[in-house]
């Protein structure tokens, strides 16, 4: 059996000395690839063989053990996770990789060092979301009541007008809480990073990243945080998560996802 | 000939571009992969369930495998 020289790279972290992870990696000759470093200086890339020949699709098979590598790894150390799909043709090119970026990875490493980051997803539950929005704002329920209140039908223009306006006022209601539940975990947190909320009844999905020993309290925090909220706000976190949302780093490897 | 032919030709032109946008989203490759991961990480988060994540990650499966034998019929119509 030819030896394979790809590589698949699941992040980095900061060590002196080889670390074997076991066979938890993505799939390779037909069974679980065996998870290692690859050594540069005091910089290791967490990574296991692979055949840039296979194709690499985001699936559950290959991002579950994508996933459950940086858990492994987060367990003793920081770790800067790479996003699904990096693919390097040696060891070589790995380590010229990591000297040549040496630089913004250890600024990366120093960025998110002893933290872990949590994701915490606030959604209004209630059955109209134009109705509830209309219920908190007295402008925008005052040009309902105008358009719809009286004998004749309203316009496309008035329909259009009193849309905009819900969509603004639904946007500044996301905006206003986020701001406020932001400030509340400042003191819990070392930096916050909120997410374009998706579908219409999500308020927030916010990213934070969190020191390792503050996790508890930070999650003491969130059912105080909730508290402060009506009932309408549900509260849904999630995590310890590798610090995706909390790295900025492009090392020019081949994303072959 | 050309008076008339012309502004079909413009016409054909913007209903082509027009094609080839839709095109471009319904085969956008790297839009259906992070659909894919943004289905994985709704499956850890908790918030899909396990038959409905099953369900999801498969029709984008077919919808990637629609875009390579578009790709690829592209490929063969073009160097034909």
């Amino acid at each position: 059996m030819a030896t394979t020289k790809g590589r698949y790279l699941y992040g980095l972290i900061r060590t002196k000395k080889d670390v074997d992870y076991g066979a938890i990696g993505l799939e390779h000759d037909g069974s679980p690839g065996r998870v290692y470093t690859v050594l540069v200086d005091s910089l290791g890339a967490v990574v296991s063989d692979f055949s840039p020949r296979e194709r690499l699709l985001p699936l559950r098979k290959n991002l579950e053990p994508h996933n459950q590598v940086l858990k492994e790894v987060m367990r003793s150390v920081t770790v800067v996770p790479m996003t699904f799909g990096h693919v390097a043709r040696s060891d070589e090119e790995i380590r010229k990789t990591l000297r040549r970026h040496s630089v913004a990875i250890a600024a990366q490493l120093d960025r998110v060092d002893g933290a872990v980051e949590m994701g915490l997803k606030v959604k209004w539950d209630v059955d109209s979301i134009y109705d509830y929005i209309v219920g908190v704002d007295r402008e925008l329920a005052a040009l309902r009541d105008q358009i719809f209140g009286r004998s004749s039908a309203p316009s496309a223009n008035e329909k259009m007008e009193l849309g905009k306006l819900f969509e603004d006022r639904l946007n500044r209601e996301r905006d206003t809480q986020t701001e406020r539940v932001l400030e509340m975990f400042k003191g819990n947190v070392r930096e916050a990073k909120a997410n374009v909320p998706k579908g219409e009844k999500m308020v927030m999905d916010v990213a934070f990243l969190v020191d390792r020993g503050a996790q508890k309290a930070f999650e003491e925090r969130i059912y105080q945080v909730a508290g402060a909220f009506p009932a309408e706000y549900v509260f849904d976190y999630s995590g310890p998560w590798a610090p995706f949302h909390f790295v900025d780093l492009d090392l020019g490897l081949d994303a072959e996802n | 000939m050309g008076i008339i032919s012309s502004p079909m030709r413009g016409l054909f032109r913007i209903f082509r571009e027009v094609a080839d946008r839709a095109e471009a989203e319904m085969y956008d490759e790297d839009a259906v992969k992070a659909e894919l991961m943004a289905a994985y990480r709704q499956l850890e988060e908790g918030s899909i369930t396990e038959e409905a994540f099953a369900e999801r990650e498969a029709e984008l499966v077919e919808r990637l495998d629609e875009i390579d034998r578009h790709r690829k019929g592209k490929r063969s119509r073009g160097a034909a």
